[in-house]
């Protein structure tokens, strides 16, 4: 039994159960716009045996029997009104969401993806920490609380170069301008990120357990997600990537413990490989939907066929 | 000429006890020390550099008088994050602060000097645990852990739940460290209006009060007033700070009916929880930790270190 905990207004939450309903998988949704309202759990842990179950209308699932579970969480405004308003409204999701992440965190089976593995992406220097560590090429990067310093790294760079979050929180990658420079005395307050423009073609690989599928990207937008938003293009095609690379996205997935990653690359024309940054949350829908390829479906199977080794409780817990 | 004395970086608020504590001891042993909660911003200033290869990252960083070069060490505290600049609006501090607190991870973590804490991603975007996740920690230790715990949002598994202990119960939110004894009628209707919004953590009935244990690298410090053996549970809470990869952890430990048990534990060790011996035996500790060269203090990211054992496994 697999168990989807997502929202059906999310498209990849959407195209998901599609996918399981497709296939014939046996899934239950936990919506997390009616949850808590419509459902009864229970979890219990007496000494070191933990047993629970979530139940619905018309089903009962008791944990023991979950083979897989696919978690989105796309925060509190999916969740319907409750008459609590304000900072209780907030702190009940905030409660809804911790108790829910944290039995994810402990389920013998494969889950995508646990809290505890995605944080990393929260800290967009700290993953350049890890992936340079692969085969694969991050680009030069300053962090900075200096003007001059963004300013000498501009020049350096010749102008190309892109400032984007240092958190995960989502932003619109793009390059920066001469006009910028006037901004960068705000710097002082807090570091910026600025890189080197890598020029080349994205590529968008989405690791699944073991499985990789790579998408290239054309388009002439510095951040093709806005691409249609800026008057630009995008074409998308599955290419093979060089078994280098995949293994260096495999290798990151699984550093990271992700049973599915979005991974953002780029390759350049002399032929070298570029990563940007792992996502723990990727949107794959938008992909499959471009190329066909079967992310969906690999990600079902994963997490149908359940853990690969005979897992307890505790031996499932990740390491911090 | 004598070399300036070695400098010292305490990032926290300056009302925090340990970075009072701890920084007058250092300066007691003649090191320069500076405290701030916001190391990334003015005077601040960073000029970090990352390539693809470590040896040729440039860490440019300085204070109002002194460089990169001359930190020592680093302590760092919760309360490290940015400072609150005059005419920001709520939204934009917000922001600023996530993305100060993004970076200070990283670049404490590239830290080659002694760091208490150098936290993984994990720990330190999500510092606080439920009891769920505390309790597999402590099995694993071989430490003993709180025997009873019930997440549910009907109110008759509650009630089912609190019969084991003649209709008590202890009402413990997830999300914080409040806890509320649940052993009248209007309690258990108080209860159910919560219910209603979100599923309830349940313990057993505190059957007395806390005590703290506090590990600091390999060494554990107790109050002096605890009334059981400790010893026994010591290399337990020196490996769970292992496994979390901290040099500093405080562990909750109670008393129930089945004896002494760890039920909670901070990454962000409070001073207040001790008494005044433990509390200088733990400022010792830290000090003379932030002054070697242990190993421990230059860690990697987890995740490094989690490709390079996959890469070991495949060999």
């Amino acid at each position: 039994m697999i168990l989807v905990c997502g929202s059906l207004t999310d498209i990849v939450t959407e195209l998901f159960c599609a996918r399981l309903e497709k296939l014939k998988y046996d899934y239950r949704l936990i919506d997390l716009g009616v949850y808590p309202d419509r459902y009864q759990v229970k979890w219990t842990c007496e000494q070191e045996i933990r047993t629970g179950s979530i139940a619905a209308q018309g089903w009962h699932v008791e944990l023991r029997d979950v083979t897989g579970v696919f978690a989105r969480y796309v925060g509190e405004r999916t969740r319907k009104c409750t008459t609590l308003s304000g900072d209780l409204s907030d702190a009940a999701a905030f409660e809804l969401q911790a108790g829910l992440m944290s039995l994810w965190e402990h389920l013998p089976c494969p889950v995508a993806n646990r809290i505890g593995g995605a944080l990393s992406n929260h800290s967009k220097p700290y993953q350049l920490l890890i992936i340079r560590q692969t085969a694969l090429r991050i680009p030069e990067t300053l962090l900075t609380s200096d003007p001059d310093a963004a300013r000498a790294f501009y020049e350096e760079h010749a102008g190309r170069v892109i400032f984007k979050s240092v958190s995960g929180i989502r932003s619109v990658v793009r390059c920066m301008e001469r006009s910028d420079i006037d901004r960068l005395s705000h710097l002082r307050n807090g570091p910026a990120q600025f890189q080197a423009f890598v020029p080349g073609d994205n590529v968008r690989v989405h690791t699944v357990g073991e499985e990789v599928f790579a998408t290239r990207v054309h388009s002439d937008a510095v951040d093709y997600r806005y691409a249609h938003q800026q008057g630009a293009s995008v074409e998308m095609e599955p290419i093979e990537l060089p078994p280098f690379v995949g293994n260096a996205c495999l290798e990151l997935a699984d550093a990271m413990d992700l049973t599915v990653a979005g991974i953002d690359l780029k390759v350049t024309p002399e032929g070298e490989w570029y990563c940007f940054e792992v996502n723990p949350s990727p949107g794959f829908a938008y992909y499959e939907q471009h190329t066909g390829q079967p992310i969906s479906a690999a990600l079902a199977e994963t997490l149908r066929r359940g853990p690969v080794h005979a897992q307890t409780w505790e031996r499932s817990l990740p390491m911090t | 000429m004598a070399s300036p004395p070695d400098h010292f970086l305490l990032v926290g608020h300056a009302q925090d006890a340990v970075c009072q504590m701890v920084g007058a001891a250092l300066e007691e042993c003649g090191y320069l020390v500076t405290v701030t909660s916001a190391p990334l911003a003015a005077p601040f200033s960073l000029r970090w550099r990352i390539t693809n290869e470590r040896m040729k990252d440039t860490k440019g960083w300085s204070g109002v008088d002194f460089d990169f070069e001359d930190i020592a060490g680093v302590l760092l505290r919760p309360s490290a994050g940015v400072g609150t600049p005059d005419g920001w609006n709520a939204k934009d501090l917000a922001y600023m602060q996530i993305e100060t607190q993004a970076a200070l991870l990283a670049w404490v973590c590239d830290l080659r000097c002694p760091v208490i804490n150098q936290p993984s991603a994990d720990v330190w975007f999500r510092p606080q645990r439920t009891y769920f996740e505390w309790h597999s920690h402590f099995v694993r230790c071989d430490l003993p852990a709180l025997e009873h715990l019930c997440v549910t949002n009907d109110i008759g598994e509650a009630r089912a739940y609190a019969q084991y202990f003649d209709g008590r119960a202890t009402y413990a939110p997830l999300t914080s460290l409040s806890r509320y004894a649940v052993t009248e009628p209007h309690h258990w209707e108080e209860l159910a209006k919560v219910m209603v919004h979100v599923p309830v953590c349940l313990l057993p009935p505190a059957n007395g009060r806390s005590t703290y244990a506090t590990v600091i690298g390999e060494d554990v410090v107790w109050n002096q007033n605890i009334t059981f053996d400790a010893s026994p549970m010591e290399p337990g809470l020196v490996m769970l700070a292992k496994t979390l990869r901290l040099d500093f952890i405080q562990i909750e430990v109670s008393t129930g009916l089945g004896g002494v048990y760890c039920v909670t534990a901070d990454p962000n060790p409070l001073l207040e929880r001790h008494d005044a011996g433990a509390q200088s035996a733990i400022i010792a500790k830290l000090v003379e930790r932030l002054q070697s060269d242990h190993p421990a203090s230059q860690k990697l990211p987890r995740e490094v270190i989690a490709l390079i054992n996959r890469r070991e496994f495949a060999a």
